[in-house]
């Protein structure tokens, strides 16, 4: 279980950290003296800025996080996140995560996809409740929609927009 | 007047081959498609389209992105009023009225009313397009440095305070976590990289098209995967009759006239979208209707008012796009990327260099709305029956066009990472309540804003009194300041007991007391 209010706090403190890391990183940032510019113009100004404005704009929110505690008046973003939901939405960017990051560029794209797409239904469609006949129908049905996808997919990108895959 | 007739009907002629109408077809259709699925925003369709026309000639790609924007902001309608689920964020608005119609059996009604609506609206934008862009335009010649610099800030100002459900200082975060991201890369004027984290392909920066179907795409697969799904009204609805449609049309003909006006002056806003043309129009409606109690009980009133207001804000977020460079939504956005992989630089110097493109788009949009209007009126059954498609077939495929979109466009696999890191960190900043269209602005005009500010630091010799010192400049600088200032409820509830002369409060004051 996941509070949304602890994550608010920690994308909070994480965007403090970013703003002063900018505003750091702006003002060691090379001055470009060897080339004798002007020395309004130096690269790491607008970075500087931001760094000063994100630093700012995070405070005041770590602030009013912090002042309210756990009282919800209704301005901030409130509710859980149940077990649940939390392991679904973390399956489902492993499951993306493997496509994306791992098997595209590695294996023929239409490949790539079509595993995807048919490991994709099966995963969400299929339950433990369901009869042998169904979860038979099921899988034929995703193996299917995944197969003519992969194609039509690479046919639609590679022959008719001409356009190279990974 | 009559130039700008010749520059239409020239513009007319051009566009009306055969090869040109097919895209016309096929893409507003294909837009109304990924407008009525939840889930699919006109952003995302966009943003995935741009990659496919990559190969296209110049016209014929604007006139197929400008076809799916129109249609996906319509297409949200028949999501919003069939499933009490808006397609795109752009019809809320339309659900509020339009559901409780179906459950009335008006469901036929009040597709036809979104569908009128949404033409009218349009039309009231390209009216309005032609009419404004080419002054603005002019005036928008004799910016410098200066007034770029503002009207960059004013851009991500305004949309972070438009846009935030809540919390104003959200809607600023996002918009510099944008402009922190475009940060990222080689530098306008000295060609200095910075922050690249010695990663070689972070050197050009963080393209635009990946971010936006990441932040846009993959963080609605999160989301839809993720929420309840909604069921469809199965009521049956009697068909509506052509006059029942237009008297209503013409007795709501001062809404349709305010809402499209409103539609279009959201639009040319900055970095505020559709969504806000329509609570707009359809707040400002229900101000002046007679039948105000009907309002989110199936009002006919206010679904034509939500409707007109969204696609409105579509000719009217393109003024600012051409003549400025300035997005007016986050489509628009994407649309901006669009035109300089086609070789059209939106701005101030567009009459000059290509003074035929503001009316070659007006036409685009008027070739659209048509079709828009056709295919509304005509294929009700195949939307139904699109609706019922499962997420569990439908997200994957919208994940695997994720991945292709990005790197379609340049051949690299980082991109593709891009557009996952853009997609996880979308889904937990919405999550949290951030809104996006100021990061997209960010990203869009970070560049123009650290340009402008360098340029006008160097021209002034360092001195910075003269970003306030230029009419234009003063005046946005004053603008920005108040915006500010009213985003503090400390200073709104000041100015509040100002104007009611402070004795309201002290009267309420004392009957607590007693």
């Amino acid at each position: 279980m996941l509070k949304l209010r602890s994550a608010d706090l920690a994308v909070t403190v994480i965007l403090l950290a970013i703003g002063i890391a900018q505003f750091v990183g702006g003002f060691t940032m090379d001055r470009l003296e060897v080339r004798r510019i002007h020395p309004a113009s130096i690269p790491g100004l607008l970075p500087m800025i931001l760094g000063i404005a994100i630093t700012i704009i995070a405070g005041l929110q770590l602030w009013s996080l912090v002042r309210r505690r756990d009282r919800d008046d209704g301005t901030h973003v409130s509710g859980l996140i149940d077990r649940t939901e939390l392991l679904k939405l973390l399956g489902l960017i492993a499951l993306c995560a493997a496509y994306a990051l791992v098997l595209v560029g590695r294996v023929h794209f239409w490949v790539a996809s079509s595993l995807f797409v048919a490991s994709f239904i099966i995963i969400f469609e299929c339950s433990r409740s369901m009869t042998r006949k169904a979860a038979i129908f099921t899988i034929a049905r995703a193996v299917i929609i995944a197969v003519i996808f992969g194609g039509a997919l690479s046919f639609l990108f590679e022959d008719l927009f001409l356009v190279r895959l990974p | 007047m009559t130039t700008v007739f010749d520059a239409l009907f020239s513009a007319f002629a051009n566009l009306s081959t055969p090869m040109m109408l097919f895209n016309v077809v096929w893409a507003t259709l294909l837009g109304i498609f990924v407008g009525a699925l939840p889930g699919l925003t006109a952003t995302m369709g966009v943003a995935l389209l741009t990659t496919l026309t990559y190969s296209l000639e110049r016209d014929a790609a604007i006139l197929v992105l400008i076809c799916m924007y129109v249609g996906a902001i319509y297409g949200g309608s028949r999501s919003a009023i069939l499933l009490n689920i808006p397609g795109t964020p752009a019809s809320a608005a339309t659900a509020l009225d339009g559901f409780p119609l179906v459950r009335q059996g008006k469901g036929a009604l009040a597709m036809a009313i979104a569908t009128l609506g949404s033409m009218l609206g349009t039309l009231v934008g390209i009216v309005m397009l032609i009419a404004i862009a080419p002054p603005l335009a002019e005036a928008a010649f004799g910016f410098g440095s200066y007034e770029f610099f503002w009207l960059a800030l004013f851009g991500i100002i305004i949309s972070g305070q438009l846009t935030h459900s809540g919390e104003p200082l959200k809607g600023y975060m996002a918009g510099l976590i944008g402009l922190s991201v475009a940060m990222i890369g080689s530098e306008g004027i000295h060609s200095y990289v910075r922050f690249n984290f010695n990663i070689q392909q972070m050197n050009g920066g963080i393209d635009l098209i990946p971010a936006m179907v990441g932040a846009f795409g993959f963080a609605e697969v999160l989301f839809a995967m993720t929420l309840p799904a909604a069921q469809m009204v199965e009521k049956k609805s009697v068909p509506a009759p052509i006059r029942e449609l237009l008297s209503s049309v013409w007795r709501y003909k001062r809404t349709v006239l305010e809402s499209g006006v409103i539609g279009t002056l959201v639009g040319i806003i900055p970095g505020v979208g559709e969504d806000i043309g329509a609570w707009g129009s359809y707040a400002a409606a229900k101000r002046h209707s007679k039948e105000r109690a009907e309002f989110g009980k199936g009002s006919q009133e206010g679904l034509i008012a939500a409707e007109t207001g969204n696609s409105a804000v579509v000719p009217g977020s393109l003024i600012p796009t051409l003549t400025l460079g300035v997005p007016g939504s986050a489509s628009a956005a994407v649309l901006i990327a669009a035109l300089f992989l086609h070789g059209v630089r939106p701005g101030p110097m567009i009459m000059f260099d290509q003074p035929e493109m503001i009316y070659t788009i007006a036409v685009m949009l008027i070739f659209a709305t048509i079709a828009m209007g056709v295919f509304g009126m005509a294929l009700t059954p195949v939307f139904v029956r699109v609706l019922k498609v499962p997420r569990t077939i439908l997200m994957p495929l919208v994940f695997c066009l994720c991945v292709i979109g990005p790197y379609a466009l340049t051949q690299r696999i980082f991109d593709i990472w891009v557009m996952f890191f853009f997609g996880v960190v979308g889904y937990v900043l919405r999550r949290l309540n951030y809104p996006m269209a100021p990061l997209v602005l960010g990203i869009i005009l970070g560049s123009l804003l650290d340009k402008s500010l360098r340029r006008g630091l160097i021209l002034s010799n360092g001195d910075i009194t003269a970003f306030f010192t230029r009419p234009v400049s003063a005046g946005f600088a004053i603008l920005i300041a108040l915006i500010i200032l009213f985003s503090i409820p400390q200073v709104r509830r000041l100015v509040q007991f100002k104007r009611r002369g402070g004795g309201a409060n002290r009267e309420d004051r004392g009957h607590g007391q007693d």
